[in-house]
């Protein structure tokens, strides 16, 4: 949720993020990003590689890719990103056997809890990786599916997902794993060994009886909603995997069936705003996007030109020089 | 005009947990119910879910889910003598509005009172004379004992789905519960809470000095449970989020959650919300109340009649309510006489902190309302209070409620209020940092009333209630002698530094202290020093019931709701077993 406050507002003013960032720290979470202390994100990416296992060559990239981007066969989930934490927990899950796997299962026995934690924070240290193209779901299915995310299904007795997953399904740190931009066949096998009894490593049960109370239909509708939202802040570097690119449609003006216009004084060729989101891919062409020191150490990151429109340039001061003008106020030394 | 609404069985005024209680067991019973509720319909879904739940400046700030003090509100003073003055803005606590009252946005604190506070004048007399405690201090016995009471406990903390580790199970004394609670006839229905650091830390130090400690009993549900009624609560996700919000995961036992959907399923329950009772009607000649008076959500008056009617509203709107309906005889500070508005008690809190200064991670926001770790080795009747010149006591506990960025970030006093030094110093202990709280009782003071104020009325025309309190002497003997008791196991607890936070000199309105309001309509054994019999029947009019902490003598050291539950089902048992097969008074005079 931070994350995604932090987001909201990146495209509009980077000293908002600056706040943001030391809300972030001031409330002592930690970003997912950040390798858990003792962690050694190099060392797992050793790992990661097969560096361990030279003469198999067997490592976690042939899978799950050097990026951990995954793919959409519903056995290799997304873990770019992933809290740290939670990717410890699952290797240690599948070691124990609370998730049952004869692929997983082997391979997490083989690595010690340092070896885990390694390569738990190298995989939660990559900041971006391509997302698939935009998964074309029907408007029904996402409804169904986006209804259960925001508040569950009450005569079911199935919680909303977001209330521990986030909003949009962004995670939160470091126990509950992201689920927007997830596989659908992932989220749904996962629920689906839940509802099976087939998985465990759920704090007590929680999921487990989420998942028996509903039905394979809308375990499908929840997996396809959430692999078809994207956090707020993708920006996808590769092409092949922007959606078409170009400016929004304008609006048309219609005409209701008695002839009356319909125009409610939309904006013909909408630009981005003030409280716009920024919508990958739908930036008008413009100059070369400007690059922009950002404070407090942020990755450096090339801003789309709407990012930083004509509104937010230094504010011209236009009180009275060389006057003694005050507003009559005393100043007060208290917040 | 007055609109006249066709007449039902029983009027409630209110629609929180009490109402709720009621309306359900009367509804089952066969008489038709009424529920009038000032605020509006809440649900889990949609009202409920995150992340608008987690706004903490509407919810916290703001107060969203509190009494809206420019429609009415009380007046303050510290003595008698003073001019009172309106609340504008709320403070010390938080009269809840809206269907399911404050069990909406509560922490979850459930604790039952030992014994010996049901009959406390009795005990003291007994056990340490009856010239111990200065006449000021008019403690009083309740009329009913914790004995009689058990049962209902029970019975309320299965519904509610009460987490924790008993101590006393029939006589015998547990390992890891409290060993000072009066014994239970059964076990808690669930498990306790996990745990938190801070708890961990607290309970070291505390058992290193040989005190007992043990988790604090919680509504915050620790596994998938249903309750008698067939509601499903889920375990509790400790998100931080529980006092002053509504609980988004079915995990904080409400009304709505454990109560409400059965007495709804009734055809002859009705939640008739924004219903804004004025007063209590009642026939001067028959000595029965006749119905009740409300504003409804068209601003039309409206009376309902009613052959019974129930006060389910906050604790001090009942006696105001009484007050206003001309019901009883109000109390007089001057003569001491009357008993409507008497006894009023709150709660005497104070905290310490422990900075570790970085030496530990506490993760403040990995919390829930009711996870703690408390002591009860300083509650009135567990220690020898010879030679102190108090009565009374409470609980010592290290909660971990919330880490919010807006509430909590503790700093060591001699910070700056504000600026970079004190950002520095939330940086430095936000994680770091464990806060004890003591939860102490509250004695009765013939100063201390509700009353109703001379000058101020609120939107509807009516004088406002007026509160006249401070901390009597007999409290801050209580507060400090167990504010040093606290202080020993801050400084036992390894720190870098710690703070106290001593009992302040009077009284003050303006910081939120706690809603443990109780008081003003007492119950009790006789109608000269009491307002209800021991079944919260009025003494005056048999056909009115007054619900809720409004009927405590005096303030345990203890959070109040357990007990509010089990009266309230007490009560309806005596509706349904006794007084509705012979309408009329159930203690004889």
């Amino acid at each position: 949720m931070i994350r995604a406050f932090k987001i909201g507002i990146a495209s509009t003013a980077a000293a908002l993020i600056a706040t943001a960032a030391l809300s972030q720290s001031m409330l002592g979470l930690s970003d997912r990003r950040e390798p858990s202390p003792g962690a050694d994100p190099n060392r797992g990416r050793f790992i990661t590689i097969g560096g361990m296992f030279a003469d198999q060559r067997i490592g976690c990239v042939q899978c799950h890719g050097i990026d951990g981007s995954g793919n959409s066969s519903g056995a290799f989930p997304r873990l770019t990103d992933q809290a740290g934490w939670y990717l410890f927990k699952t290797l240690q899950d599948y070691a124990s056997g609370l998730r049952p796997s004869e692929i997983m299962g082997p391979i997490a026995q083989t690595l010690s809890p340092q070896q885990m934690q390694d390569v738990a924070a190298y995989y939660a240290s990559i900041k971006e990786a391509p997302y698939p193209a935009e998964l074309q779901v029907d408007v029904q299915t996402r409804q169904i599916g986006g209804a259960i995310a925001a508040v569950g299904i009450p005569s079911q007795g199935v919680p909303a997902c977001d209330g521990c997953h986030g909003p949009n399904g962004v995670g939160q740190a470091p126990l509950y794993p992201y689920l927007g931009g997830q596989f659908a066949p992932y989220l749904q096998h996962q629920l689906m060994l839940w509802k099976q009894g087939r998985r465990d490593g759920d704090p007590m049960n929680v999921m487990e009886l989420i998942a028996k109370a509903m039905t394979a239909e809308q375990i499908r509708a929840v997996s396809l909603y959430y692999a078809s939202v994207r956090p707020r802040d993708v920006i996808p570097r590769d092409v092949r995997y922007a959606p078409d690119a170009g400016r929004s449609p304008a609006v048309q003006s219609l005409q209701s069936p008695m002839g009356n216009s319909t125009d409610v004084g939309a904006v013909q060729n909408p630009q981005p705003g003030r409280s716009s989101v920024v919508v990958p891919g739908t930036e008008p062409a413009g100059p070369p996007s400007p690059t922009v020191e950002l404070p407090l150490g942020l990755p450096r990151r090339p801003l789309p030109p709407n990012a930083l429109p004509p509104y937010l340039s230094p504010p011209v001061d236009e009180r009275p020089r060389g006057t003694t003008t005050t507003t009559g106020a005393p100043v007060r030394n208290q917040p | 005009m007055v609109l006249r609404m066709k007449p039902v069985d029983v009027a409630l005024v209110g629609g929180g947990l009490t109402a709720a209680i009621l309306g359900k067991e009367l509804a089952e019973a066969g008489l038709t119910v009424v529920a009038l509720e000032r605020g509006g319909m809440r649900q889990t879904v949609p009202d409920f879910q995150s992340p608008t739940m987690h706004d903490e400046l509407k919810f916290d700030v703001r107060h969203a889910y509190a009494q809206d003090v420019s429609v009415q509100t009380l007046s303050f003073r510290n003595f008698v003598g003073q001019q009172a003055l309106p609340m504008r803005q709320l403070g010390s606590f938080l009269p809840a509005e809206g269907v399911g009252g404050g069990a909406v946005h509560w922490n979850g604190q459930t604790w039952r009172f030992q014994p010996e506070w049901f009959a406390l004048r009795s005990w003291v007399n007994e056990r340490y004379g009856p010239d111990f405690l200065d006449d000021d201090v008019t403690i009083q016995d309740w009329g009913i004992t914790y004995e009689e009471l058990e049962p209902y406990y029970t019975f309320f903390e299965k519904v509610m789905g009460i987490s924790g580790a008993p101590g006393n199970v029939k006589g015998q004394i547990q390992v890891g519960g409290n060993p000072f609670e009066g014994p239970r006839s059964e076990p808690y229905p669930n498990p306790p809470m996990k745990q938190s650091q801070s708890g961990y830390l607290f309970g070291q130090a505390a058992a290193q000095l040989g005190y007992h400690p043990f988790p604090v009993p919680s509504a915050n549900v620790t596994r998938h449970y249903t309750n008698p009624f067939g509601a499903k609560i889920n375990p509790c996700m400790y998100c931080g989020f529980c006092d002053p919000f509504g609980c988004e995961h079915y995990a904080k036992a409400s009304p709505q959650v454990c109560i409400l959907p059965f007495a709804l399923a009734n055809k002859n329950f009705e939640m008739r919300t924004h219903a804004y009772v004025l007063r209590v009607e009642w026939d001067r000649q028959a000595k029965v109340a006749t119905g009740v008076t409300y504003v409804d959500a068209q601003g039309r008056e409206v009376f309902q009649p009613a052959n019974m009617v129930v006060l389910c509203a906050f604790a001090h709107h009942n006696p105001i309510l009484m007050l206003q309906s001309g019901i009883g005889q109000p109390y007089d500070p001057a003569t001491r006489t009357g008993m409507v508005g008497r006894n009023y008690t709150y709660q005497t809190m104070t905290g310490a902190e422990v900075f570790y200064d970085g030496g530990k991670v506490i993760n403040p926001f990995m919390a829930a309302g009711a996870l703690g770790t408390a002591i009860d080795d300083f509650n009135n009747g567990s220690f020898d209070h010879t030679g102190l010149g108090f009565i009374g006591g409470g609980y010592i506990a290290a909660y971990q409620t919330t880490g919010r960025p807006i509430y909590y970030h503790p700093v060591p006093e001699g910070t700056p209020r504000w600026g970079l030094g004190w950002k520095q110093a939330v940086r430095r202990h936000y994680n770091s940092t464990v806060s004890l709280s003591f939860h102490g009782s509250s004695a009765p003071h013939p100063n201390n009333y509700l009353g109703l104020d001379p000058t101020y009325t609120d939107a509807f025309g009516q004088p406002l209630g007026m509160l006249t309190y401070d901390f009597p002497y007999n409290d801050r003997l209580m507060a400090r002698y167990i504010t040093e008791k606290m202080a020993g196991i801050a400084q036992a607890m390894g720190g870098k530094q710690i703070g106290v936070g001593w009992l302040d000199d009077h009284y003050s309105i303006v910081p939120y202290q706690t809603t443990h309001n109780t008081g003003g309509a007492i119950m009790g054994t006789d109608p000269k020093t009491s307002v209800v019999n021991r079944y919260l029947q009025s003494w005056d009019l048999h056909n009115l019931w007054v619900m809720g902490s409004s009927v405590f003598p005096q303030n345990a050291g203890y959070n109040p709701t357990d007990t509010v539950g089990a009266l309230a089902y007490w009560a309806a048992d005596a509706m349904i077993k006794q007084y509705i097969k012979n309408p009329g008074p159930l203690v004889q005079t």
